[in-house]
């Protein structure tokens, strides 16, 4: 399957927002399903400059998305934020890394040499360890679900792979 | 006016003349003026005055909602202190926060005074059950903080590079 890397667009909003609200996700994701999960998707897809969104397609159909929240503070150019989210149907067949390839060509046009993002006792933290995310911190009860909390785990890795 | 919450043990004649109050535009150019104090950039992401603008336009917006206070001494604005509330009702009742104090006024109770102030006013009003904050290596409020009962819970190595030094950022964090 080839795996094709774009910006994203504000069409992609509708896919995105379906990926979000998969009933199986959500318990692990900041945002409730409806407008929530609406707001995130919307915010994904057209991050202000010079944070920027991939999309990834196969056959032209949109399959992934990794968000690289950036900042033009001098101090902190050489870091981002990400997020990144593979269609359910999609994982495991190289969306992911094809996404953080294109983040890692961006990061080092930019100067950018780290990704830093955050899990929240997610099923997928295996998986972004696998793709070089390595774990530095953990703020225990960050996120509130019915009957307790989740904690928040933040990952680093290195963009000069 | 908001009074802040008073620690007897130590300096109480000027802690009993701290107020609180919610920030108002006008206090904008007290915060400016704090953050371009010398040296005092060192502690923050910002390098000029063009971020520092940046960065208040926030803490401004967050001022709109009562979720930024200032603090004054004999009718001096002395430091002030924003909560950065979570739109995302799973995590708004965890709050990142930024503090600043005067920094001719630094070191005599203030930045204790308006921080046990603050976390009254983000438990009792704004029902927010855990603050956590970042801060850089290297900058004494990280021992306020520590005696505040934040705990830390990582550390981000070269978050900041600032004049060819690198700096790692801490992150604590305290339920209230």
């Amino acid at each position: 399957m080839e795996i094709e890397i774009r910006e994203a667009k504000s069409q992609d909003q509708t896919s995105v927002l379906t990926w979000l609200s998969d009933p199986e996700l959500l318990p692990f994701l900041q945002t409730e399903k409806g407008r929530e999960v609406k707001d995130l998707a919307q915010f994904w897809v057209s991050p202000q400059k010079p944070s920027l969104s991939f999309i990834a397609t196969i056959k032209k159909k949109p399959v992934g998305i990794l968000v690289i929240f950036a900042s033009d503070y001098n101090k902190i150019t050489h870091w981002a934020f990400c997020t990144l989210l593979v269609a359910k149907n999609k994982r495991g067949c190289g969306v992911a890394k094809a996404l953080l390839q294109a983040a890692d060509l961006w990061a080092k046009k930019r100067g950018c040499e780290r990704l830093i993002m955050e899990l929240y006792e997610s099923p997928f933290t295996q998986a972004f360890e696998k793709l070089g995310f390595k774990p530095y911190a953990t703020q225990e009860g960050y996120v509130k679900v019915e009957g307790g909390y989740l904690s928040r785990t933040l990952f680093a890795r290195s963009a000069l792979c | 006016m908001l009074k802040g919450r008073i620690r007897k043990s130590e300096e109480p004649s000027d802690k009993e003349r701290i107020h609180l109050r919610h920030t108002v535009p006008a206090d904008e150019a007290y915060l400016k003026k704090w953050l371009l104090a010398e040296n005092t950039l060192r502690g923050f992401p910002m390098e000029n005055e063009a971020e520092v603008d940046d960065n208040l336009k926030m803490w401004m917006q967050y001022a709109k909602y009562g979720c930024a206070l200032t603090a004054e001494l004999e009718g001096e604005v002395v430091g002030g202190c924003v909560l950065y509330v979570h739109p995302y009702k799973k995590l708004v009742h965890a709050c990142l926060f930024a503090i600043i104090v005067d920094d001719s006024k630094r070191g005599c109770g203030i930045g204790t005074q308006l921080m046990e102030a603050m976390i009254q006013y983000a438990k009792e009003r704004l029902k927010i059950e855990q603050l956590h904050l970042e801060v850089y290596d290297g900058i004494k409020a990280f021992d306020l903080y520590k005696r505040m009962g934040f705990i830390e819970y990582g550390r981000e190595k070269d978050c900041l590079r600032d004049k060819g030094e690198s700096i790692d950022k801490i992150l604590m964090y305290k339920w209230i």
